[in-house]
């Protein structure tokens, strides 16, 4: 038995509408029973397992920007949400223009609840770029203009032009969208998502935790003032040094929203391309496209695998060199039984 | 009764409160503990302890959900009664595979981050939760929430039971790298 109580306990004290998700899911109840539409869903599946599967073998040889993935990007930037959050506080690109009409309709009622909500901001953004140099020095400089910083970064090693930078990017709330708006300009955008998480309940609910605890603080202060016996002395102190303790927790809590809330929060991912993928293609321009693209990871693969194949070009010289080996001994001593 | 009622009930002092929320949440409490001690005695006892834990708490608690409220202090008091069992050598159910499994991520308190706050865990795990999709948080929680065994969520999800404890293989995984970039853990 290797219990972490920590965590045990962690794990319970989750948000409850995790809870109830899961708790909803309960009362769900589905029995589905495999007959036509299950085989002709099979086949379908089977047939686009192949299709899918059949380029692999060359995609894996070639470059990392396959056809299926500018689908999706082309997808992504035409405002798709993700599908996991459809009913929480997340806020996807598209939903985000209902967020500040609301913001609007309460203005014009003359309270200005955007000061009242507590929201951080976190983005998901993917770029292109035919050179990853002059994007990364122009994306330090942006950062420190602004006021940001960098959290956490990641460079690729492999070699040019497949290169990739990932990057989490701390920048003020204020300065977000004019950072934003100049970085889009600097390559080709093609993914990008928002989420906002409101944590205007929990804010409040620490703020009224802080205010009855220091409610206590005062009145345990009174008790201390008033206290006869040193019993009573060490209680009340012992009472106050749990109270103090507490506040603290709850300030440094407090501290550590205002810091989330103040700084955005940007997950770049930048990719070095040779061409641009384009959006908002049509049917056709998207067939054309596929056809150009599938030709072009052929090639490119047919090459890395001459590459793959000069590369263990000693081994395979070994192998061969045996099996000729093996070869001539086997005629030769079928020779010799022949001409026995 | 709704749980807004029933609340009222409560905050007025009105013991009904405990009789509508048995009559409401009885068996969706002994769900709970019953994943969790697997012994109908023991059950009935930490059900008991739950309403009056739940009476003594509101006021001046004022929960918004009744539901996940009442299931939080069930829960919490069928584990410390499973750890007294445990203790003891008896008790037992799913809960002792789940909380090994569980135990994965952070096998040893002492590799927390030192004077790291209950609820600073929670909120980590919590922002993880977050990311995860629909249906592998629903797994999850019901795995390390409800305790519900495999089986019981393989039927529920339609899932195979080995699919079910890869993707909570997956999951707990990546909550350890999650938990190590947070730097929860040390």
């Amino acid at each position: 038995m290797k219990e972490n109580k920590k965590l045990t306990d962690a794990v319970g004290m989750i948000a409850d509408e995790y809870i109830e998700e899961a708790h909803a899911k309960k009362k769900f109840r589905f029995n589905f029973s495999w007959g036509l539409v299950g085989k002709v869903l099979t086949g379908v599946f089977a047939i686009l397992l192949i299709i899918n599967i059949f380029p692999i073998f060359f995609r894996s040889y070639g470059k990392s920007d396959s056809t299926s993935h500018m689908n999706y990007a082309a997808e992504s930037y035409d405002g798709g949400s993700n599908g996991y959050y459809p009913s929480a506080s997340y806020a996807t690109e598209s939903s985000e223009s209902v967020i500040y009409d609301e913001e609007a309709k309460v203005n014009d009622n003359k309270v200005d609840i955007k000061t009242n909500k507590k929201l951080i901001l976190t983005s998901h953004m993917t770029l292109e770029t035919q050179d990853m140099n002059t994007l990364l020095d122009s994306l330090l400089q942006k950062v420190s203009k602004y006021g940001g910083y960098i959290q956490s970064s990641t460079m690729s090693t492999s070699s040019s032009p497949n290169r990739s930078y990932d990057a989490s990017i701390r920048i003020p709330a204020e300065n977000y969208s004019a950072f934003l708006e100049e970085l889009k300009g600097e390559g080709n955008t093609t993914y990008y998502s928002e989420e906002t998480k409101d944590i205007t309940d929990s804010y409040t609910d620490i703020q009224a935790r802080l205010t009855s605890l220091k409610a206590q603080e005062a009145k345990v202060l009174e008790f201390y003032d008033r206290a006869e016996s040193l019993e009573d002395l060490m209680s009340v102190e012992e009472r106050l040094s749990e109270i103090r303790y507490e506040i603290e927790y709850y300030e440094t809590q407090l501290k550590n929203y205002d810091l989330l809330v103040s700084y955005s929060t940007l997950n770049l991912n930048v990719r070095e391309t040779v061409t641009y993928t384009p959006v908002n293609r049509s049917f056709f321009e998207r067939l054309w496209h596929s056809f150009t693209d599938g030709w072009n990871d052929f090639i490119s693969g047919i090459e890395d695998l001459i590459i793959e194949i000069v590369y263990n070009i000693w081994g395979i010289i070994l192998f061969v060199a045996i099996g000729f080996g093996i070869y001539f001994i086997y005629k030769k001593i079928r020779n010799r039984k022949k001409t026995k | 009764m709704e749980d807004s009622k029933i609340i009222e009930l409560y905050l007025k002092r009105d013991e009904s409160a405990i009789g509508e929320t048995r009559n409401k949440y009885d068996n969706y409490c002994f769900a709970i503990a019953r994943n969790i001690l697997n012994n109908q005695q023991d059950c009935e006892e930490t059900l008991s302890d739950t309403y009056l834990a739940a009476w003594n708490a509101i006021p001046p608690h004022h929960p918004l959900n009744l539901a996940t409220f009442i299931g939080k202090i069930c829960r919490r008091l069928s584990l410390n009664r499973w750890r007294h069992l445990s203790a003891e050598k008896r008790g037992g159910g799913t809960v002792t595979v789940s909380i090994d499994e569980l135990a994965e991520c952070i096998p040893d308190e002492r590799s927390l981050r030192k004077n790291l706050k209950q609820e600073l865990l929670a909120e980590t795990i919590d922002q993880f939760l977050s990311e995860l999709k629909t249906e592998e948080r629903k797994v999850f929680v019901c795995r390390y929430w409800y305790f519900d065994s495999i089986e019981d969520i393989s039927r529920r999800f339609l899932f195979s039971q080995s699919k079910t404890k890869m993707m909570l293989k997956r999951t707990r995984d990546r909550l350890k790298d999650y938990l190590i970039k947070e730097g929860v853990l040390e």
